[in-house]
């Protein structure tokens, strides 16, 4: 292989391969972060898994009832932005709760 | 094993052609290269599918955040020369990439917008100095001068480097048509067909004279640190 004589007398084979000093990477991001030098790749966000516990409200009934009421029903549901079965049960415990006090 | 790590967080200075003008001269001059091309636009990678790298040379692309010191690494303990080129923003690969370096080149053109940039640069190399408590050793490389002048422009923004005790390399690389012909044929610059490039054998003058200047201050810097200096 050709040598040039500017890159030194005897080339380059005083540089070895050589395993280089690896050196704690939080420190140069925490510099980087310091001077804006920041990540330009997507965050990889995992995604939280959720654990849902069982929801209670898991019993149904089907009630007759009048066309007006039910939509009552779920007017108030929506303006309260709850579900039915949470609606249900708030009524039904006022309700309760109204009676124990006469 | 030296590490050559070039960074400036400004595009258009002429990183990629520097990164490669070195790689293939030291290449020409017998060496195994590894360039890592870190840069997420592949310039130097588009670079190598024009053309075979010369014998020793091979250029990695796609390399992530989290990737690139294991590539710095695995490749340095391969090979005689590493040399990393980055992408011109503030990114954080420029500051891992830092942290393995035995010496970085910050090219600038002669403007004062390019010296600004590269002072973040070199800001970030102090902070990481700090850190590791070891010398990251840098110097600046003037890019596309004038061959025949030396412009007002040049002498300021050289002035300033000095002042804020800045090392500059005493080669700069000049505004010369080889050097963009590089992107077009591929190869190093002694690989160019020399009837269609204007002024060829001043171009290879200065290819020599740059890498020349990398390989003295790499030995300064390499013996300094056996000696425990």
């Amino acid at each position: 292989m050709s040598r040039r004589g500017k890159l030194g007398l005897g080339g380059l084979d005083d540089f070895e391969p050589k395993q280089s000093e690896r050196r704690d990477t939080a420190a140069a991001d925490q510099a980087g972060e310091a001077h804006g030098f920041r990540s330009r790749e997507p965050a990889r966000k995992e995604r939280p898994t959720r654990k849902r516990g069982k929801s209670a409200f898991n019993a149904q009934i089907n009630i007759r009832g009048r066309e007006e009421d039910i939509a009552l029903f779920q007017a108030v549901a929506d303006e309260r932005g709850i579900a039915y079965g949470r609606l249900f049960r708030e009524m039904c415990s006022r309700l309760k709760a109204d009676d124990s006090k006469r | 094993m030296p590490v050559i790590v070039f960074a400036q967080p400004k595009g258009g200075v002429g990183k990629s052609t520097s990164a490669i003008v070195l790689a293939t001269e030291l290449a020409h001059g017998g060496a195994s290269v590894s360039v890592i091309d870190a840069d997420p636009n592949e310039v130097l990678v588009e670079w190598s599918k024009l053309r075979e790298p010369p014998a020793g040379m091979k250029v990695f692309g796609d390399i992530t955040e989290d990737g690139i010191l294991d590539h710095i690494d695995d490749e340095s303990a391969r090979v005689q020369f590493v040399i990393v080129d980055l992408e011109g923003t503030k990114n954080l690969k420029i500051s891992r990439a830092i942290s393995r370096a035995d010496l970085v080149v910050i090219p600038i053109g002669a403007s004062h917008v390019d010296a600004l940039r590269a002072a973040d640069a070199i800001r970030l190399i102090r902070t990481e100095e700090r850190s590791y408590r070891h010398r990251i050793p840098h110097a600046v490389l003037l890019t596309r001068t004038s061959p025949a002048i030396r412009t007002r422009a040049q002498v300021a923004v050289l002035e300033e480097l000095h002042e804020a005790g800045v090392e500059i390399f005493d080669t700069a690389l000049h505004d010369r048509a080889a050097f963009r012909e590089l992107f077009a044929y591929g190869g190093g610059i002694r690989d160019l067909p020399e009837d269609r490039v204007r002024n060829l054998p001043a171009a290879v003058e200065n290819a020599e004279s740059f890498a020349a200047e990398v390989v003295e201050r790499l030995r300064t810097i390499l013996n300094r640190s056996r000696t425990g200096g």
